[in-house]
């Protein structure tokens, strides 16, 4: 027992380690011997003793052992077992926690938090636990598909929001990611130790990858985040693709929603970004038809044909995309699109104006009355997405609505503000795009391409070509060895 | 008379035709006006006054039923003796020629099959010039008896076998005259193409310069492009005898379709150095003089003037073969021109005075404004409270922020795109090529998952 504790406490050591190496063989050896003691019979009924001596924030990977030893043995209070698993989520080191990857896998896992903890602290502990473990959180794994997918369905959406709003850039399985750093480099990229190999995550494939920005967009959708919602979703339906002719289910399905997004945000049909593949494209054109249509009669000034549109489909088409909620809103949204947009053409107008100009999506005729104009405009303002106010005059001539002029123009703080702050998010990036850069340069064909340019560049030089970019008829010819086949034959 | 008449325009209507009603008489007399053209267009022009004007209806179908048997296209006059049949019925004129019909449905054919036996004859002796010549008596059969498929086939047959400068622009003029004729406007283009000679004759070129900008400037017209149009019309050549161009259209057609088209398109200083100082197309202008006031009123900032002239005219060029599917559309673009125009001196007009301007009974002004502000064409708010349009100022300073702010993001937007799809593609996650087997079968998700929206919690 007093040796067991010894070689638990003994990683990390009490002095600072030296450098990345001096910890990176530490650790292995620490690990090793971490796995043979767990194999030891007696070291589940140590367990919960041991459990009472180790600090989660110094010696995560021993506490990480035993809690693992806990949390599989019976007869443990399970109170006890539930405390020490968040102090351990919420305070342990990650540099020594890339080393166990296998053991970090199976406590989030086996079994599931989801089922030892209520619904809504299961999610908060797993978002804060894979923040810890990698702070930008670029790197999927299946622990956010299984997050995300447990967060949609129990309607936790809040806890997982700061997962939710990261840009995910890197994948498991990438070629030329297990690189030549050691695991204890601080500066070394998360997609450096999370990978397949380390046991952080189950190799994935693209379904589940398309399924897991779907249920993004999902979630933001039932925040009504539409901007999110509208990016998450774009995702999936611009997936890239080698198939030319076909696209999976889930794009159609995002497709569906995408397109009812982009109204609810812009008011107008969205375009299909340039990157979508050709084949993708083919099937939203046959697929996506109905909604595409509605689209476009959502930008007609009247109401008629948007009317003629949804109703023009039976109720159980709407029912069977499990859109029909989506539905409501675009139709509810249809007359309040159309007083904003009066506000390109009026600086003031009469609410009696509004009630001629503008018809309800619902029934395609104007409001009844001025007053129902004058709440559904108070909604808008109410909810923010109208600048502007509903003035009585009081010489009693009829109320009308001002659209306040300085909302489309930015003070100029507020720019400021705007751009450092898209500054610094790209600037951000630096890591990634220095991730990136690595793995490509470990890349074989990246490295040939590259020696290929810099040939050419010396040619054109020594040639008096002068920059890089020409390449001379005779590059071409000898990188090619055209006549090769001729000579020899 | 007036039923049949009425019946008459009532299928025109249906038929998606242009009816223009009869208390507008056009300001043109038929017979001097249909004096200008020669050949088919003659037959066309009348038809379609025949289907669209109804004071002019009977007199033009008449007209045309006499033109028809003048030639040798024994369906046209089938077809206009159904109309006249219809409008008036009980004109001495609208009795079916039975025999004339037969009798030239006869000489046609024989005279096809006389043309064919001898171009084969001048095919075997391998005479170059027989052979074009042979070609070229054998569209032009089949251009007066209306097979145009087949006229416009043999004129390209003309093509190898040409040897000089005149014999080139010949094959181009009937290629496009069978183009037009057949409304293909966008292959009018390339046959016009062909037929520039690079300087070498300039005396064959100078011939044809008329009939070339004439014709581009229709073809143009008829594919939507105003302002290309109006440049060919423009630029046409006034001192050629209009026997040159006139298939196609009248020395006053050049005058209204330019001049039309330029008020569209141009802006003052354009109309001013192109339209008004264009000796050459002064030239055109002078039969028009109305068009010249207009593009004048124009010019000096006085648009409701312009506007009410070109009102005047409007029937008439509703009559007009080439121009009748575009009046509407130019006018439009001519009217809010004057409206942009009226504005841009001013920060803030009161409603009544542009309704003063411009406004009609049945159109109120502000309608019209709003339309052109949602367009993109005006620059301004209306104040429906105070009755003003205040013409908006554009800030470039804010206009480059937005834009700056917008490249930002993008920017953003982008990087992590590419780094998202290099990774992608690094992986291997692209989605697979599925395998083919008849129907397509989409990767789906499996029963286990289905998503559905009905949780989606309101407020």
């Amino acid at each position: 027992m007093e040796s067991t504790l010894a070689t638990l406490v003994a990683f990390p050591p009490a002095g600072q380690l030296g450098d990345n190496e001096e910890y990176h063989n530490a650790a292995q050896v620490h690990t090793k011997s971490l796995v043979k003691l767990s194999a030891d019979s007696k070291w589940a009924s140590q367990a919960p003793e041991l459990v009472e001596q180790l600090d989660p924030a110094t010696h995560s990977l021993s506490y990480l052992y035993v809690l693992q030893a806990l949390k599989s043995a019976n007869g443990y209070p399970l109170d006890d077992l539930l405390l020490k698993l968040i102090t351990f989520f919420t305070s342990f080191d990650a540099r020594q926690i890339r080393y166990a990857g296998k053991a970090f896998t199976k406590l989030l896992a086996q079994p599931r938090l989801q089922d030892l903890f209520p619904a809504s602290i299961a999610v908060e502990l797993i978002t804060t636990a894979l923040l810890r473990l990698d702070p930008t959180s670029s790197v999927l794994t299946s622990h956010h598909t299984d997050l995300v997918r447990f967060a949609y369905m129990t309607n936790n959406i809040e806890p997982v929001l700061p997962i939710l709003e990261k840009s995910i850039v890197f994948y498991p399985g990438m070629k030329g990611s297990t690189n030549t750093r050691l695991l204890s480099d601080p500066d070394l990229p998360p997609s450096g130790f999370i990978t397949v190999e380390n046991d952080f995550t189950k190799s994935l494939d693209c379904k589940e990858i398309l399924e897991h920005d779907l249920l993004r967009g999902l979630c933001f959708i039932q925040r009504r985040s539409w901007q999110q919602a509208f990016d998450a979703l774009e995702r999936v339906v611009t997936y890239p693709s080698r198939d030319s002719t076909n696209a999976s289910k889930i794009q159609v399905e995002a497709y569906s929603k995408w397109v009812l997004v982009g109204l609810l945000l812009n008011g107008k049909a969205p375009v299909l970004p340039a990157i979508t593949p050709h084949g993708a494209r083919k099937v939203y054109d046959v697929t996506g038809k109905p909604y595409y249509s509605l689209a476009q009669a959502f930008e007609k000034r009247t109401a008629e044909s948007f009317k003629a549109e949804y109703d023009g489909l039976a109720q159980n088409f709407w029912d069977e995309e499990k859109n029909v909620s989506l539905l409501k809103l675009v139709i509810e949204h249809y007359q309040k699109w159309q007083v904003l947009n009066l506000r390109h053409v009026y600086s003031k107008i009469s609410l009696e104006q509004i009630r001629t100009r503008t018809q309800s999506g619902e029934t395609a005729a104007p409001l009844g009355s001025v007053q129902e104009v004058e709440a559904l405009v108070h909604g808008m303002i109410d909810e923010g997405i109208l600048q502007g106010e509903v003035v009585h005059p009081e010489d009693g001539t009829p109320a009308y609505l001002a659209f306040s002029s300085a909302s489309d123009d930015l003070s100029e703080e507020e720019f400021t503000r705007r751009m450092v702050a898209t500054a610094q998010r790209i600037k951000a990036l630096g890591p990634v795009v220095k991730a990136t850069n690595e793995r490509l340069a470990s890349n074989k064909e990246y490295l040939k391409w590259l020696a290929q340019q810099k040939k050419q560049e010396q040619q054109g030089q020594s040639q008096g070509g002068g920059t890089g970019d020409v390449i001379n008829f005779g590059d071409v010819v000898e990188d090619e060895d055209l006549m090769t086949g001729i000579v020899a034959g | 008379m007036a039923d049949p008449l009425l019946e008459f325009f009532t299928q025109m209507d249906i038929q998606g035709g242009v009816v223009v009603k009869g208390e507008y008489a056009p300001k043109f007399d038929l017979d001097l006006y249909i004096q200008n053209y020669r050949g088919r267009t003659k037959f066309d022009r009348l038809l379609l006054i025949g289907r669209s004007s109804v004071k002019l209806c009977v007199e033009a179908l008449k007209a045309a039923l006499a033109e028809a048997k003048r030639g040798r296209d024994t369906r046209r006059y089938r077809d206009v003796f159904e109309y006249l049949h219809i409008a008036a019925p009980n004109d001495p004129d609208a009795v079916f020629d039975k025999k004339w019909v037969d009798r030239q449905d006869l000489a046609n054919h024989e005279e096809t099959q006389r043309l064919l036996t001898e171009l084969k004859g001048y095919k075997n002796n391998l005479v170059k010039e027989s052979i074009r010549m042979g070609n070229e008596d054998l569209a032009k059969h089949y251009e007066a008896t209306g097979d145009l498929n087949a006229a416009s086939e043999h004129y390209a047959k003309m093509r190898p076998d040409v040897s000089t400068a005149k014999h080139l622009i010949d094959v181009g003029k009937h290629l496009v005259r069978v183009a037009v004729q057949r409304k293909e406007w966008s292959m009018i283009l390339p046959h016009l193409a062909k037929m520039t000679l690079g300087g070498q004759y300039p005396e064959e070129e100078r011939n044809a310069q008329p009939f070339i900008r004439v014709a581009t400037g229709i073809a143009c017209l008829g594919l939507d492009k105003y302002y290309e149009a109006a440049l060919a019309f423009l630029d046409a050549d006034p001192t050629v005898p209009s026997k040159a161009y006139n298939e196609l259209a009248s020395r006053n057609d050049i005058a209204v379709y330019g001049g039309l088209l330029a008020l569209a398109t141009m802006d003052r200083k354009e109309l001013q150095s192109m339209v008004l100082e264009n000796q050459n197309f002064r030239t055109f202008l002078e039969p028009e003089p109305h068009i010249r006031r207009a593009v004048t009123m124009f010019v000096n900032g006085r648009y409701s003037d312009c506007i009410e002239i070109l009102e005047g005219y409007r029937t008439d060029y509703l009559l007009d073969v080439y121009l009748q599917k575009h009046v509407s559309k130019i006018y439009a673009k001519i009217r809010s021109k004057c409206v942009v125009q009226y504005l841009i001196p001013f920060s803030c007009v009161s409603l009544d005075t542009l309704e003063k301007a411009f406004g009609s009974p049945e159109k109120p002004i502000e309608d019209e404004l709003a339309v052109m502000i949602e367009e993109g064409v005006l620059e301004a708010r209306i104040d429906g409270i105070a009755r003003l349009v205040n013409t908006v100022k554009v800030d470039p300073r804010a206009q480059m922020q937005a834009s700056a702010l917008v490249s930002a993001e993008n920017y953003e937007k982008q990087a992590i795109e590419r780094l998202r799809r290099m990774a992608i593609a690094a992986a291997d996650l692209e989605l697979p090529l599925t395998k083919k087997q008849g129907v397509p079968q989409p990767l789906g998700l499996g029963a286990d998952l289905s998503f559905g929206d009905q949780e989606i919690v309101m407020g």
